[in-house]
């Protein structure tokens, strides 16, 4: 199957995007993008976990990260990656990406 | 070079433009012979239902948008467990649209090349 | 040849930092060789008006100028630029005031990937 990036940019209060994930891709096809308050998926430890349960890599915006205080080492799920690594995700190692 | 798009309304009608942007970005597409689906869910599905009256808030008609597409052979369809869950039956869901499964989803989003979200 | 990517964004310029975002997912696409367009829509629009001057924040407007100087082609909807009051000639120079059904569809139509940056 096809490979996913899914975007979110929502806190767990705000949003619990593996919901959606859930419909919309198999766990082994499904990578997860986290920007801006979307961080804090990875952050919080029951968000992280539901994370882990959809997708099966969660890629961290690091400056999102060190600007709200935080650095991999918070991290619950995923990795603190950049710009390059995350363009190389949508473009390269997935086929296709939806917002959510 | 995508030849296909799967456009997802996840929001329902009016209190956010949202919808009616997505129904038009389709027809955008499909106007142009892209091969383009709607796929109404979540809160999304709100946008099937027949007896909206959008003049009583002076809103250009979600129905009307949708029905736009017709023209282009453009499917939209309608989760049936969203419909469900939110109590509507699909009797009050107006012409043209066809129900989808939600276990049927992951197969469509496989027929189209990218996909954007409303 | 190199792939192209879309990013259509949704967001105002100063409700959310989603079009910073946009622009540097923009900006890394292009430093590594790929074709990037992007198109402005709804809300969207907002960040190619003219003459923002945000005193504290970043500058969406004069980063989608800076990332137009290395390639990254800029178009927004007409008719959503219309219904917020902007008129031609209010817009960055570096973005077209266009249409989805000319400048997105052209846009999508030779991409390998879209990204959509919405609320």
């Amino acid at each position: 199957m096809a490979k996913t990036a899914f975007i979110v940019m929502k806190s767990p209060q705000e949003l619990d995007p593996t919901h959606m994930v859930k419909r919309l891709a198999d766990r082994s096809d499904a990578t997860m993008i986290l920007f801006e308050d979307g961080i804090y998926q990875a952050l919080n430890a029951s968000a992280a976990e539901r994370l882990g349960k959809a997708v099966h890599e969660v890629l961290v915006s690091g400056e999102d990260l060190e600007a709200r205080g935080f650095s991999s080492s918070d991290l619950k799920t995923g990795k603190k990656v950049g710009y390059p690594e995350i363009v190389d995700c949508i473009m390269e190692r997935t086929d296709r990406t939806v917002t959510i | 070079m995508a030849e296909s798009i799967l456009v997802l309304i996840t929001k329902p009608p009016y209190g956010l433009e949202e919808a009616f942007a997505g129904l038009r970005l389709a027809l955008a597409m499909g106007v142009n012979g892209m091969k383009t689906t709607v796929l109404m869910l979540e809160d999304g599905v709100y946008n099937a239902v027949a007896t909206q009256k959008p003049d009583a808030i002076a809103m250009p008609s979600n129905i009307d948008a949708t029905k736009d597409l017709y023209a282009f052979e453009a499917p939209i369809y309608v989760v049936k467990e969203d419909l469900a869950s939110r109590g509507i039956p699909e009797s009050k869901l107006f012409e043209g649209l066809k129900t989808i499964e939600v276990s049927k989803i992951k197969a469509l989003m496989a027929e189209h090349d990218i996909v954007t979200t409303f | 040849m190199a792939k192209t990517l879309t990013i259509l964004w949704r967001t105002g310029s100063m409700m959310a930092m989603d079009a910073n975002v946009a622009v540097k997912i923009a900006k890394a696409a292009k430093e590594k060789g790929y074709t990037v367009h992007m198109f402005g829509y709804g809300e969207g629009v907002t960040a190619v008006k003219k003459g923002q001057a945000p005193k504290r924040f970043p500058n969406v407007g004069d980063e989608l100028e800076d990332i137009a100087k290395q390639g990254v082609t800029q178009a927004v909807c007409e008719t959503c630029f219309a219904a917020r009051g902007f008129e031609r000639g209010e817009e960055i120079p570096s973005a077209k005031v266009g249409s989805l059904t000319n400048d997105l569809y052209g846009f999508v139509s030779k991409s390998d990937r879209l990204v959509t940056i919405a609320r």
